[in-house]
């Protein structure tokens, strides 16, 4: 069946085909690049960008410290997680929120003015939110 | 032989609209964050690719903007130049006080729903609140015996808050009476800076100030926007989302400034007949347009049994949309909120 369909094509037809394989190529390949996304998380103290931590490429626990408003912020990274664990606070609401592995929800240390954003590395991700309500 | 070509046809096309869809990303995504009002507020842009530098600037306005409505809802500090809620305060029993008309905005739209809800809201719970923060903030240790609350109740009425439209004025008749604004200041500043960027030329945008978000137009390429909920039992994670146009989202929740003792949860919505934090749901959702709304009425349905809080809102506002997370984790919502809710997270 597909040798006389092709047997019948013109030129035209050809050309379509071609353009059609090379749209398709280039939609998966955008798509793949999208779900295999390296992340990272960039750590702000007072708006300004601290520390960047390649979440992706870690292989153990490490931890790291920022100076944060009201003391000390410690940090620590698992491979595509972030958390903090130790913080100068009346609440220690950011310790209590414990491991961020999402890019779509921050973790936020109000007291420090200090927070961390997980993002991937070269855009955003496929299925992110345009914004969350905490 | 025309059928197969056809069939290659109708898939470009649909390729080419999907191609056309991207080019729509001619939009650039800008943000901007910073704190105010005891929040993280974060600005959403998508400005055309001319106009990024001009829509940066308009965020660093924005976030004044902001900033000057946290003065005039500032309750613990007096602000030189304005008469804030503080000033309001500390001439309680002495005179009327005259405040910018945004205040007077928020104090009548707080008394209506305090009448409507029959009392589930109030702005003159200042004192309850501030002996509850005491222990919150470790200050005293335990919790206020109930004998301590009540012998506040005086000072709860809002009828001697007395408001003067004509001549902008507040008075509180009673000393020690406190106005408190926590709970629609926020959801106030983040409608008013919205309606500023949009009235900038802003077309497309989100303005999130923790628990409020204002969206405004569409989004750019999805047309509309994805609003993440925050799961109360994973904060690092969300439990649905809400797939709106330009409207607002807030969330009430027990799970963002609280303390433990004995093993029980104290958190900062006070219900006004208890003078107890609620313990009725872990969060309440609304959605509606107006973003000062949505915040009064996500904190007065936090207050009420769920079906009173059907009643009201079928009474005074049947187009707003509601959500009720309950202490056991049961999700349930009305009519509207159906029409825009999807559980689950990622």
């Amino acid at each position: 069946m597909w040798l006389k369909v092709w047997q019948t094509m013109k030129i035209g037809d050809f050309i379509v085909v071609a353009l059609t394989l090379a749209f398709v190529t280039i939609w998966g390949m955008s798509s793949f690049s999208q779900s295999s996304k390296q992340l990272e998380a960039h750590v702000f103290v007072e708006q300004a960008l601290v520390l960047t931590i390649p979440l992706s490429e870690i292989e153990e626990t490490t931890q790291y410290e920022v100076a944060g408003a009201n003391g000390p912020v410690i940090i620590e990274a698992q491979k595509n997680q972030v958390r903090v664990l130790q913080e100068r606070s009346p609440k220690h609401l950011c310790s209590i929120q414990g491991w961020a592995s999402q890019t779509f929800l921050p973790i936020v240390c109000l007291p420090n003015k200090t927070v961390i954003e997980v993002v991937a590395k070269g855009g955003e991700t496929e299925n992110e939110f345009d914004s969350v309500v905490r | 032989m025309k059928r197969f070509m056809s069939g290659i046809m109708i898939a470009t096309s649909i390729i080419l609209l999907t191609a056309c869809q991207s080019a729509k990303s001619e939009y650039v995504k800008i943000s901007d964050q910073f704190f105010a009002m005891d929040t993280y507020i974060t600005y959403t842009i998508y400005a055309p690719e001319t106009e990024v530098e001009s829509m940066q600037a308009l965020m660093v306005e924005a976030n004044a903007l902001f900033e000057s409505i946290d003065d005039l809802a500032n309750r613990f500090e007096e602000v030189a130049g304005v008469n804030n809620i503080a000033t309001v305060n500390k001439k309680a029993g002495k005179e009327p006080v005259v405040v910018d008309e945004k205040v007077i905005e928020m104090v009548e739209l707080a008394k209506q729903t305090e009448e409507q809800s029959q009392g589930a809201f109030s702005v003159v719970l200042g004192p309850v609140s501030d002996v509850w923060r005491s222990y919150q903030e470790g200050e005293r240790t335990g919790v206020p015996s109930q004998d301590e609350l009540e012998q506040l109740r005086p000072l709860l009425d809002s009828d001697q808050l007395i408001v003067d439209t004509a001549e902008n004025t507040l008075y509180l008749t009673q000393p020690d009476m406190i106005l408190d604004l926590g709970a629609i200041a926020k959801g106030y500043a983040t409608e008013y800076v919205a309606n500023w960027l949009e009235a900038q030329g802003v077309e497309h945008a989100i303005v999130n100030a923790g628990g409020n978000v204002k969206t405004i137009g569409t989004h750019p390429v999805n047309e509309t926007f994805r609003i993440g909920l925050q799961d109360p039992d994973n904060l690092s994670s969300v439990f649905g989302s809400v797939q709106i146009g330009a409207t607002s989202v807030v969330t009430s929740g027990d799970y963002q400034r609280y303390f433990e003792y004995e093993g029980q949860r104290y958190h900062h919505l006070i219900d006004p007949q208890t003078l107890q934090p609620a313990r009725l749901y872990r969060s309440v959702s609304v959605v509606t347009p107006n973003s000062t709304l949505a915040d009064v009425l996500s904190t007065t349905l936090f207050m009420m049994p769920q079906h009173e809080g059907e009643t009201f809102i079928q009474q005074y506002y049947p187009d707003v949309a509601v959500l009720w997370y309950d202490l056991a984790g049961n999700i349930s919502m009305n009519p509207q909120m159906e029409e825009l809710f999807t559980l689950g997270g990622e």
